[in-house]
């Protein structure tokens, strides 16, 4: 059955939802491997252990 | 006590911010602006951005307990985030092993957990019968935002059209 304009936008939303979390989410994932991201993983690892 | 871990902007000028458990969990915390949902809403198109939570790829399969810590400190992150009142945030849980019911229903429990009564969470569900998908989606803004309940219209218009189209 064809669907509404509306009934495509509405999915369009929750797919262009979805599509941009995988593509943000292989960024981020690549940025977590940098030098500059694991270096304030350390500073971040030192800080807790002294809130403790 | 519940203590959120300690958290930084990975770059002082975006909106990515990182924390590590005390089980060296690494986590990543995006807001990823995205004028492109709201075209016709002006006053608040601009700051519509999507959330991205990020556990490392590598530690995916690692059980490190039931840590509290976390949400709290994406909450923490969150009240951050928010300390700009006209910023609004759009996010879906993820679907690529089918288990976005599990993450929407953990998801609401940490915001009712960590609700301090400033944000406002709007939630529709969205069936996807072409792909055999479910979308569990939120729009989440502070109560002190200027454009509410223009917002809050925009929503309800969306879904809607969804609940014409079920």
């Amino acid at each position: 059955m064809e669907k509404s304009a509306e009934e495509r936008s509405a999915l369009w939303f929750a797919r262009t939802l979805e599509a941009n979390k995988q593509k943000h989410k292989k960024r981020l994932q690549e940025k977590m491997q940098t030098p500059d991201f694991l270096r304030l993983i350390e500073s971040l690892k030192n800080n807790n252990v002294t809130a403790v | 006590m519940l203590q959120p871990y300690n958290f930084k902007k990975i770059d002082s000028d975006s909106s990515e911010y990182a924390f590590v458990t005390s089980s060296g969990m690494i986590y990543s915390v995006a807001f990823v602006k995205a004028d492109y949902y709201f075209p016709k809403n002006e006053s608040f198109k601009n700051d519509t951005f999507e959330l991205i939570i990020q556990l490392d790829e590598s530690q995916k399969n690692t059980w490190a307990g039931r840590d509290l810590n976390i949400p709290s400190t994406i909450a923490a992150i969150f009240k951050d985030f928010f300390k700009d009142h006209e910023k609004v945030v759009v996010f879906s849980c993820d679907t690529t092993d089918g288990k976005q019911g599990a993450r929407n229903r953990k998801f609401d429990d940490w915001f009712k957990q960590f609700d301090d009564d400033s944000l406002l969470k709007l939630n529709e569900t969205i069936f996807d019968i072409e792909n055999q998908s479910q979308y569990f989606m939120s729009m989440i803004f502070s109560k002190e935002n200027p454009h509410k309940n223009e917002i809050v219209i925009a929503f309800k218009e969306l879904t809607k059209t969804l609940s014409e189209a079920k």
